[in-house]
Order: C-alpha cells, then structure tokens, then sequence
C-alpha cells in the first residue's frame, strides 16, 4: 500500500476531509518516527526498556481507523459505508496529486508489517560486537517475543522472505534456532567474503561470488539448497568448478550437512564464535534464574546486569529466552519481572 | 445455553448446530474430572492408551512394564462414598506371566478396528502381538529387528488388513493379520521410526515420522514414499497457492562440468558423457529425497478427521500442521512448549477437529488447532504426560503419566441446586413442576374427553405430594 494517495489536495471530491484524515495520518507517523528515534536515545543511555512488546503498527492501523472514524463527520455517506477491512485501502489508493508532491513532505510510504518493524528494531538494537564483522541479525525466538500473534509472525516472516527482504539462516546451537537478516545486509557480508578472499585468491575465482550473490541468492529463499540445484543456478552465469564451491564454503557462505552431504545450509560468515556465546550466555542466564530463591527478578534489575561468558548484551538473551518460551514475563506494581517458565 | 434452546425452538437455529456448540463448549471446559476415576493397575508409567471406536466403551493401556489393562469407562464397579467418586476397576490385565506376552514396556497398543475382540500391542521386547480379548492369550506374534515403538491399523480399510510397525529399524514393516506373516517393507526412513498413522481418508496410505527429521507418505500399492515433506515449502492458511517448486523434481542440466557435477554428487560411477542420465523410478528418486520436516525427530502425527491436515510433533519442540494435499506447512505455530527427547508420544484431537491435546512435561496444553492460540493448560500428573485420548463420542479425555496414573478429564458436572430442603435435585425444580402441570393439563383434558376423573385426580395428588 502506498500513501502518495492521503496527500491528495483539494482536488479531490472528498479533498478537505482527506486532507485532514492525511495530516492526521502524518502527525501519527512523525509521533512514532519521534518514538523510535527515543527508543534508540534510551539504547545509547543505557536504559533498556526496550523488550516489551511492540504496539506494531496493527495497533497503528487500528489508531488511524479511529483518526478515520473521528473524522466520520466531514467524509461523505458513500465512504462511510465501506466495510472497515478495506476503508484504509481505499483512502491510501487514491491517485497521485503532484502539487503536494513537490511540498517536500514524505511521499513514498509503505505500510510496513509488525514483523518488519520488530526485526528491523532489532537489528537497529543488535549489540555492538568488537572483532566482528557480522552485520546485525536477529533470532527467531526474538520476533515472536516482540510480535504478539506467532502464527502471523510466522506467516509473515515467509512472505518477507519470498519477496526478497529477509533471509533465514539455521543456527547450529539449537534444534530450533533461526537467524534472521535483511537481505540487503547479507549481500554486504557476501561483499565483505569476497574482498577477504581476493587478497588471496586469483580474480577467476572470486568470480563466484557474483555469480553466488546474482544467481543463487535471488533465486533460493530457503534456509537450504541442494547440490545439484546450487550447480545449475550457478552454471547459468558461467562454468563453475568444484574448486569455487569449496570457495564458498570456505567463507563461510555454505555449510555442508553430515547427515546429508549433497545438501548445504546458506549460513553467515563468520558467526561461529556468536553462537558460542549465544548457547553459553543462554546458559548463563538460565541457571541464574534457577539459582535465585523464587527463580525471578525485575526485569529492570537484570538489564543492569553483564554476562560473562556472552558477547551479546542482556537484552538480546532475554528477547531470545522470552520467545523460546524458557522465561516469561510477569507485570507487577514495580514493572516487568522476569520468572522462569518451570515445564 | 438456554438462549440456545430458545433459538432452536423458534426454529432459527438448527437442530445439529446446537448439540456441535454444547459439545463443543464442554470440551472447551475440560477439567480433573471430581465423579470419575480409572484405578490403573500398572507398576509403571503408561506409555499408550485408546479407546474403542466401536462401543466407545473399553478404554485399553499398555505401561512400561509390559502389562496391558482394560477398563470400562461407562460403568463403574464401586462408589466411594467419601471421594464421591465413581471407580473404574480394571476388566483384565495381560502381562510377562501369560505365554508369549510382552517382557518390557509396551509402546502402543490398538483395538482391532471392527470389534473389541482382538487388539494390538508393540513391544520394546522387539515384538508385536495380537491378543484375543475374551480368552486373553496372544494369539499372532510378529518378530521386528528392533524396539517397536508404534503399530497401526487402519480405521476405515475394507480390501487389507494390515499391521504397520514402527520400529527401532528404519524399514517400516506391514504386518498381515489374515497371513500372519510381514507383507511389506517400507524403504525410505534413515532412522528409527517413531510414528506411524494410516490416513483416514485413503486405506493405502500411510504416513511415517521418523527419528532423522522426516515425515513421508507412503501409498502402500506403489514402490517408494509418493512424497516427503519440507519444512522449507510452506502455504498461507488453508488453502494451498499453486504450487512453484516440488522437492522431488529434478533440475534440468545445461552444461557439460554442471552435469558431471550432478554425477558426482548422485554418485553415479558411469563414465561417458553422451548417455543420457537414467532415469530413476519415482520411488528411489524419493528415497534420495532427504528433506526433513522437522529439525529433530518426529515424535507423533495424527490426521484431523477429515483426512485433509495432519498434525506433527517433534523434537524440536514444534507443533506443526501439515497440508495433506499440498504437502506444505500451514505455518501455524503452536507456542511454547517444551518436546524433547527421543520418545514417541501421543496426541489428542477432539472429535470436531478443533482442539489439539498436547502432552508437554507434567501438563497436557490445549490449542486451538487452526489458530495455534494456547487455551488452557491443564495439570494434574505428577511426572511426565506420556499419551491423551480423547474419547470419541463423548467430551471427555484419559491421560497416561509416568507416575503410573490414568486420569480422567471431564466437564465440569451440572451445578447442583439446593433449595430450602437438604435434598439435592439434579433438575430445577421448576422445570418439573412444568413438566408436571403439562401432563397434569394433558390428562384432565383426557380425562374430562373419556370421562376418567379418578385416575387424573390421583396423579394430581401425587405430583403435589411430591412437591411438598
């Protein structure tokens, strides 16, 4: 959906209350633009406030059908009685006016789902790790702590991935860990592998990693590609060699199965000692929790708190344990407290 | 409810419509049921249970410690008057002292579908058994290379009469009963198998979940697993999108290194280029399938009653509900729960398809099947929920706990009314005295029509005697 259409003028039959549905609309986005830029000030200051869930803009949505609604008075009969699923749609389909265009407001706009919004928050949030040159990635487990509905985190989360915004990587560290990146980002770490490798390697052979990045990237969204397949996605921008598969796996960009060995897993360079740190860190975090007397803390309390064994910060391994279930959250008068799940 | 019965006397809503939401809204309120109890006979943990299909009557469990019981669910031998609770004693027990019975736990056990006078049990004594109900003796022993871990006889099969076993070996076998012998054996799986269901839409398919992650069909007429399923192909909802990319078919091969590549990788030793590739048979190409449908084993499936979803579980700790048709995953995520370890469970669906049952550590969790929403959570085991059943034609569910209990899962009973006297009346008293003034009005009019006035003056006496 785009938004070019809430800027439509006075042009428009309807153009006075559009207008006013679409500064409304726009002093709602400017509030949450204000908010999340907060939301990174309060990261820089060290308050970390930031692992509750996110309203996510189905609230958002809900918002600006009230703003609608409010604004029932000026819009005409006809448009009222459009069912509320599409009203939005509607007003957001309108034809572009270029008047407004040129007025230097933000026009282009896409209405971005709960879960875009929760990763790319997260990526914003993604620890700043020394000696390691992984772009920000965030885990499954961490989404569905931040999105309310998991069966509509799923689902979107396979959309996002067909169209080319996310990739899913399979972790090592646990049966059901996922890493989550935006594409744009694993194309950079494909660029930083090759620039890695050129210094070593004749320039034929890096030639693979163009090939890797045009042909395979774009056409395979899974978390896995066969052999077979990765050959002829390859062969169709020119003759590979075995010996420029073992280039890729070298650096990391493929990880071949021991259970299966015609089979390879896409996987981000360089992450091996991160998931080090992320199995113990989760370690680390569990047994404290099982230590204390009630098996609970303020959720405030344990931000302040370092881990030893971890790279990542607090915040990351409670996002994570949270959506995995091991912890859950409990509101009290004090705020957030943070109990063991016992099962 | 009485807004229900209201509605469905003025004809607005129709007759079945209202027994499916009384149905429905009584296993919704599940609970510890307070007025019925199994008392399990087994020294150890129950690892299976099922309840007829025919009767809905006899409720069979297999424990760990190679004994089999039988209990009837719908009439209890004793009332114990200070639990107020009716007791379920056991109908018979089978274990190692009855020839040929089973040495160690037993992992599953089945009636035979057509009555109660067979069932089946698979044992970790590497044997399957077929027991005669009425005179207790094992009357077909089957012999599996190793543990058996699940046996399965098809629900709705006319034309076959088939056992098929899961077991500690990788082929799943298809045991005869008419023969006595092992028919068939499936070739596919990499690792032992865990679960095995046949469909109840189709009586030659079968579908098998297995310790290395995978889920496959098979049709048992054909060679080979017709499909495996992947975790990476899913479908929004429902209703599946046209499907883009199958597992099974192969990639077409445009140049010559490619195409030694593939050679390489299928391991295909033939030198010279010019012969084309072999094509290999439908089932042996699904055998070189090895997608995986779940990132550990799969440790139950079940089919919904319509035979279009299919509900697995695995190690993994994932819940995941497949699409029959399509082969795809309908992305519904079931949430928090923790199924680990290599151990077959089993699960419960309700009869209408709606609920799932999930037996996770102490607890058996409710979901809703279609939205993954978690319900409830019930709890009253003191070790590990090893199995539910759900009983077919009543609201009702059995579990069966390595603490050696069977517990019984029941609507909460209708709220008691006690009026000023200490008598307790399962009716409002209202409605009889309804129900009473009726008859009485039907049979003054009857009366006063034959001219019979003594007889109706008499029930008038005693309907009101009893009132008072």
């Amino acid at each position: 959906m785009r938004r070019k259409g809430l800027l439509a003028g006075p042009s428009y039959v309807t153009g006075f209350a559009l207008s006013k549905f679409a500064a409304s609309v726009i002093k709602e986005e400017k509030k949450e633009e204000r908010k999340r830029k907060r939301h990174q000030n309060n990261e820089k200051n060290g308050d970390l406030n930031g692992t509750g869930v996110i309203e996510g803009t189905e609230s958002c949505i809900a918002e600006k059908k009230r703003v609608i609604a409010g604004d029932g008075g000026a819009i005409t009969d006809g448009l009222q009685e459009i069912s509320e699923g599409n009203k939005l749609e509607i007003f957001l389909d309108v034809d572009d006016d270029p008047g407004l265009d040129a007025s230097g407001v933000e026009t282009e706009w896409c209405l971005p789902t709960d879960t875009l919004v929760a990763v790319r928050l997260m990526c914003e949030q993604f620890p700043k790790l020394d000696q390691s040159s992984v772009r920000p990635f965030v885990l499954r487990s961490q989404i569905y702590s931040s999105v309310s509905n998991r069966t509509t985190a799923d689902r979107e989360l396979e959309e996002l991935k067909q169209q080319q915004v996310l990739r899913a990587f399979k972790l090592n560290s646990g049966k059901d860990d996922f890493a989550v990146m935006l594409t744009d980002d694993y194309l950079k770490q494909i660029e930083c592998a090759k620039q890695w490798i050129r210094s070593k390697r004749p320039e034929e052979d890096t030639a693979v990693f163009d090939w890797f990045r045009t042909h395979v990237i774009s056409a395979q969204t899974g978390t896995s590609i066969r052999h077979s397949q990765l050959v002829h996605l390859l062969s169709q921008a020119g003759d590979v060699k075995d010996k420029q598969i073992s280039l890729l796996i070298n650096s990391g960009l493929l990880v071949r199965l021991l259970a299966d060995e015609s089979t390879y897993w896409f996987a981000i360079p360089s992450i091996g000692s991160l998931l080090k740190s992320l199995t113990q860190g989760r370690k680390e975090l569990t047994s404290f929790l099982s230590r204390r007397r009630y098996k609970e803390i303020i959720q405030a309390v344990l931000e302040k708190k370092r881990l030893r064994t971890s790279q990542f910060d607090m915040r990351f391994h409670i996002r994570d344990l949270l959506g995995s279930g091991h912890i859950h959250l409990v509101n009290t008068p004090v705020g957030p407290l943070i109990r063991l799940s016992n099962d | 409810m009485w807004f229900d019965l209201k509605a469905r006397e003025l004809g607005a809503i129709r007759p079945e419509r209202i027994s499916r939401k009384v149905a429905s809204d009584r296993l919704h309120n599940l609970e510890l049921s307070s007025s019925k109890d199994i008392l399990s006979v087994h020294d150890s943990g129950i690892n299976s249970l099922q309840v007829d299909k025919t009767e809905g009557r006899y409720l069979l469990s297999g424990a760990s410690d190679g004994s089999v019981a039988c209990y009837d669910t719908l009439h209890a031998s004793t009332f114990d008057p200070t639990a107020r609770s009716y007791q379920h004693k056991h109908v018979f027990k089978v274990d190692k002292r009855v020839r040929k019975g089973h040495k160690y736990a037993v992992s599953s056990v089945q009636w035979y579908p057509v009555d109660t006078g067979l069932f089946v049990t698979g044992s970790f004594d590497t044997h399957v058994n077929v027991w005669d109900t009425n005179n207790l003796q094992v009357e077909l022993q089957y012999d599996m290379p190793g543990r058996v871990y699940s046996v399965s006889l098809s629900q709705i099969a006319t034309s076959h009469l088939l056992i098929a076993v899961g077991s500690a070996d990788s082929m799943v076998r298809l045991c005869d009963i008419a023969t006595g012998a092992c028919t068939h054996t499936l070739v596919g799986h990499r690792d032992a198998v865990l679960a095995v269901q046949w469909s109840v839409s189709s009586e030659w398919t079968l579908y098998t979940g297995s310790c290395d992650g995978a889920i496959r069909f098979w049709d048992i007429r054909r060679a080979g697993s017709y499909k495996v399923l992947d975790q990476d192909s899913s479908q929004m909802g429902r209703r599946p999108p046209v499907p883009k990319y199958s597992p099974e078919s192969e990639w077409p091969v445009t140049s010559r290194t490619s195409k030694k590549l593939l050679k390489k990788a299928f391991g295909d030793k033939k030198s010279g280029m010019s012969t084309p590739p072999k094509r290999v048979h439908p089932g042996m190409a699904s055998a070189q399938n090895y997608a995986t449908a779940h990132n550990g084993a799969v440790k139950a499936l079940l089919p919904t009653n319509d035979g279009h979803f299919l509900v697995s579980a695995g190690a993994d700790s994932r819940v995941k509900l497949w699409d029959v048709e399509s082969g795809c995953d309908t992305l519904v995520n079931y949430e928090r729960m923790r199924l680990s370890g290599n151990r077959a469970t089993q699960l419960g669906l309700s009869p209408d398809s709606s609920l799932l049952f999930i037996p996770t550590s102490t607890a058996i969790k409710v979901y809703n099947l279609w939205t993954g929403l978690l319900l409830k959570t019930l709890g009253g085991h003191y070790d590990d929920v090893n199995c539910c059943e759900l009983h077919p034609y009543e609201q009702e569910m059995y579990s069966g706990s390595s603490d050696r209990k069977i517990l019984v899962w029941s609507p909460p009973p209708p709220p008691q009314i006690d009026e000023d006297r200490e008598e307790v009346c399962p009716v409002p008293r209202r409605l009889i005295v309804n129900f009473w003034s009726h008859m009485i009005c039907q049979t003054k009019a009857k009366g006063a029509s034959a001219g019979a006035g003594e007889f109706s003056a008499r029930l008038d006496v005693d309907s009101w005697s009893d009132e008072d």
